[in-house]
């Protein structure tokens, strides 16, 4: 193991997700000295790529969109009345997605033709399944096509393809990735004269767009992003933590820091541990809030609903009881983020904002 | 009210095989099930074919009986026996002695056991363990209870058979000593219809009291629990038997493309609402590591368990007798009603043979009884098709045994047909299109049985839109009730092995499918 030389940052943010990526940027356009340790693929990567939460924190939206934006990726909000179409055929109330993601509302669509277009060789769309599903709980007229795919298919050749096709609306798989989303999805809706459009796919393009976005976003800040890496332990003096340890599979760095902010995830992904059926802190210095162990509770909901604990000001709780002074949780670390199921970035979002502003003052 | 000679109740493996022993006298036979075919232990069982060595010290009759019908089957169900052997080996803190008893019983049951070198037994299974004391070969093998269960089903239906799965029987009219009608309720229309049998076979296993109180007859019956648990991968290449007498934890079987540890034993009151508890699975999962020490270190994808329908003896599970017991019921008022019950997966065979001897001689019927010479299925001639792998076809073909070509017919001609919607078990969207076609598979987890669809690694978690897919234009249900039935059944499984590792799987899991995709909401 490699012994690099120690750093020292003002904060450290721990998680490359949506929430840290936010605390990193906004901390770092605040001019303060921030760093960022991130795994790897983050489960905003993985995710819709569409916000929704049971609140809309205006002030973080007027902070994340025009950035968002001028990376490459406008988000939409969309009213009540919208509804997007997943690739289960399911369909998703959202308040805001990106461009050419829905189609219209219920009442257009059931007056439109709706082509649900697979690719060969793309599995994400499913014309026959998404169609039938569509017809039967939606009553939509919708029907597949399939473009074969020899080659690589030029976007002139695309174009060509959607053109034979007869419907007003066309469902089309993320085919594009983040640079060239906005300009061929644009060209496709202007030259087919039709509303060309993607359906919600996680684990697919759009959340990788989003999660590219917002490392662009976080990249221009100024933040230090230290990349595939991380945090194994934490080191206290005299009750106040002040030092990380960081790790690659052969390198070894302290890096010290005035004040940490912990938005490593649930334990879906390595944020927290997992010790038996308990969710656990692998910094093993900080409270997890958990579901009582009852019957008829499954070990899975137990292990979604557990997460930080924190106090008004976001601080984490610690295995005795109090606040740590200078250590923060925000993002889906915390308990209750990611439980109840399904309901989405904004809620990580928020608490993430609200975090980072009571962290920007922390002493 | 329509006639028919038999009407068999309970379509496992022993009604299945009832059914075909009948059919094959020239009786009229209408066999029904409550719920899917395979729903009660022939569908919750090792899948092992029992040489009959496990019980030749303490129940040599039911030993017996089992190296004669296994050789049997053997003959006439090829495609769904694998036959890989067997090993019995104690430990140091298993009593040595009971080697000798072992060897005496199996000589004595006409059990064909061969004591082995410890070293020859680790060269013929690398996988056992360094503390291994004796070691014997036997002839063990695995044999797939679906597979089994559905050929004798469509064998019975080419002969004239009526088999309705979801048909529950809600009544026996009895009249002068005899059931004069049976009533049962057909869960797909809702409607109840009544049949006329000259003889009514109560084969319901578990529930095979309640059947026989709908006649006002008591049936004692001890329904005991078993558990298992499905480790990822095939552990070893033989079964694996502990040397010692039948307890808890005691065999491994390597089937298909993972390995079964089992079994435990509990009395139960109910053929239903049980599950495999977390303290039965860690139990296996310690005791079976110390024959197969890699057990420790694989991992567990599912558990489950079934009820096996014993004769009440004085002792418990482990104590009553795998014999099986052919009740008439005229001894006791009800002159056309014959229950069976115990008995043994290997042992299914002689069990319809018994009793449809006993039905026979009640509809005065002379005709002997032929299974034991007529093949049931035969292991179909693989050729290779382009665009699908070997693999497949050779899964396909175990599987389906006769059926086969049908299966592949499917596959080919319908246009996605080739397409793999379930990559472990390399299940072909043909294949879940030819049963959903045939209408007896009502949701997801009747596909499992009939295809393995979401049995292997992932146990279904990522395959699930694929397998609705399939469904469409094929079936009738709307797919998302596929799902939804389907994992409500994945998760009594997934449940009991949920540590680590595994969790954050299914966290992960659980937050695709039902927090993305909406399909299900979690309930609490």
């Amino acid at each position: 193991m490699r012994h690099l030389d120690p750093v020292r940052t003002e904060f450290l943010v721990i998680g490359g997700g949506a929430a840290g990526m936010l605390v990193g940027t906004y901390l770092s356009e605040r001019r303060r000295d921030v760093a960022l340790v991130d795994t790897g693929t983050s489960c905003t990567a993985l995710s819709t790529g569409c916000f929704n939460g049971s609140g809309i924190n205006e002030d973080m939206l007027e902070f994340l969109l025009p950035r968002l934006m001028s990376n490459g990726l406008s988000m939409i909000r969309y009213g009540e009345q919208m509804l997007l179409l997943g690739n289960a055929g399911n369909r998703y109330r959202c308040r805001l997605a990106p461009q050419y993601t829905a189609m219209g509302t219920l009442e257009s669509m059931q007056q439109s033709r709706l082509a649900v277009v697979g690719i060969e060789g793309n599995s994400e769309v499913d014309p026959e399944l998404i169609c039938s599903l569509l017809r039967q709980d939606a009553g939509l007229k919708a029907d597949p096509v399939h473009i074969s795919n020899r080659g690589r298919m030029s976007l002139n050749a695309l174009c060509d393809a959607l053109n034979q096709v007869d419907a007003d609306a066309i469902m089309l798989p993320p085919l594009f990735p983040l640079r060239d989303y906005n300009a061929a999805m644009l060209e496709l809706n202007e030259r087919t004269g039709r509303i060309v459009f993607e359906p919600v796919t996680p684990l697919s393009l759009p959340g990788l767009r989003l999660a590219e976005a917002m490392h662009e976003m976080l990249s221009i800040s100024g933040c230090r992003v230290m990349d595939h890496r991380r945090v194994t332990k934490l080191i206290q003096i005299g009750g106040r933590y002040d030092t990380a340890i960081v790790q690659t599979p052969g390198t070894t760095q302290e890096v010290n820091f005035s004040t940490l902010i912990i938005a490593g995830g649930s334990a879906i992904g390595p944020g927290l541990s997992i010790s038996g059926k308990e969710v656990t802190d692998p910094f093993e210095a900080f409270g997890i809030t958990r579901k009582p162990e009852v019957q008829g509770v499954s070990p899975i909901t137990r292990a979604l609903s557990s997460g930080y604990e924190v106090d008004g000001r976001y601080r984490v709780i610690m295995s005795n009881g109090n606040s740590a002074e200078n250590v923060f949780a925000c993002g889906s670390a915390l308990a209750g983020i990611s439980y109840p199921l399904g309901k989405g970035l904004l809620d990580a979002l928020d608490c993430a904002w609200d975090a980072a502003h009571y962290a920007e003052v922390s002493r | 009210m329509p006639k028919v000679d038999v009407l068999i109740i309970g379509a496992g493996v022993t009604g299945a095989g009832i059914a075909r022993d009948l059919s094959m006298r020239g009786a009229s036979v209408l066999l029904l099930d409550r719920g899917d075919f395979c729903s009660g232990a022939s569908g919750a069982n090792h899948g092992m074919l029992h040489s009959g060595a496990r019980y030749a010290v303490k129940d040599p009759d039911s030993a017996k009986e089992c190296a004669t019908e296994a050789n049997i089957l053997r003959k006439i169900a090829a495609p769904f026996i694998e036959d890989i052997g067997g090993l019995f080996v104690s430990l140091p803190e298993d009593d040595y002695g009971f080697a000798e008893k072992f060897k005496r019983g199996c000589s004595n049951a006409g059990v064909d056991a061969r004591e082995l070198d410890v070293s020859e037994a680790r060269e013929m299974e690398p996988s056992l363990s360094g503390d291994m004391v004796r070691a014997f070969w036997v002839d063990d093998g695995s044999i797939d209870p679906f597979g089994l269960t559905l050929a004798n089903i469509e064998d019975a239906r080419s002969k004239g058979v009526k088999v309705r799965n979801y048909c529950e029987v809600v009544g026996l009219d009895v009249k002068d000593y005899s059931i004069e009608a049976v009533r049962f309720k057909d869960h797909r229309s809702g409607i109840i219809e009544s049949m006329n049998p000259s003889v009514v076979v109560n084969a319901a296993g578990a529930w095979s009291s309640s059947i026989a109180g709908m006649a006002g007859q008591k049936l004692a019956l001890r329904i005991d629990k078993g558990s298992m648990v499905v480790l990822n991968g095939r552990l070893c290449r033989m079964l694996v038997n502990r040397l010692r007498l039948p307890a808890d934890g005691d065999i491994v079987v390597p089937n298909h493309s993972s390995t079964i540890i089992g079994t435990t034993s509990s009395g139960v009151t109910s053929g239903d609402g049980n599950s495999p508890t977390e303290v039965e699975v860690s139990y296996l999962l310690r005791e079976t590591a110390k024959v197969v020490p890699g057990i420790a270190s694989a991992r567990a994808v599912r558990a489950y368990c079934g009820v096996r329908p014993l004769i009440p003896t004085g002792g418990g599970g482990r104590s009553a007798s795998r014999n099986f017991k052919v009740l008439d019921h005229a001894g006791s008022g009800i002159d056309n009603l014959i229950s069976v019950i115990g008995g043994k997966l290997t042992t299914y065979r002689l069990m319809a043979e018994k009793v449809s001897d006993l039905a026979c001689q009640k509809i005065n019927n002379n005709n002997k009884c032929r299974t034991a010479k007529e093949t049931i299925s035969e292991m179909p001639v693989i050729d290779s098709v382009q665009g699908i792998h070997d693999m497949a076809l050779l899964r396909m073909a175990k599987k389906n045994g006769s059926a086969y070509q049908n299966v592949l017919e499917q596959c080919v001609s319908y246009p996605r047909g080739k397409e793999e919607v379930c990559t472990c078990e390399r299940v072909l969207r043909g294949e879940i299109q030819y049963h959903l076609k045939k209408g007896d598979a009502r949701n997801a987890s009747d596909l499992v049985k009939r295809t393995r669809v979401g049995m292997g690694y992932c146990q279904g978690g990522l395959c699930m839109l694929g397998l609705m897919s399939a469904a469409m234009g094929v079936s009738k249900t709307a797919p998302i009730e596929y799902i939804d039935s389907f994992l409500t059944e994945r998760n009594k499984g997934v449940m009991p092995i949920l540590v680590g590792e595994q969790l954050r799987q299914e966290m992960f899991k659980a937050h695709l499918l039902r927090g993305v995709y909406g399909i299900r909401e979690e309930s609490r």
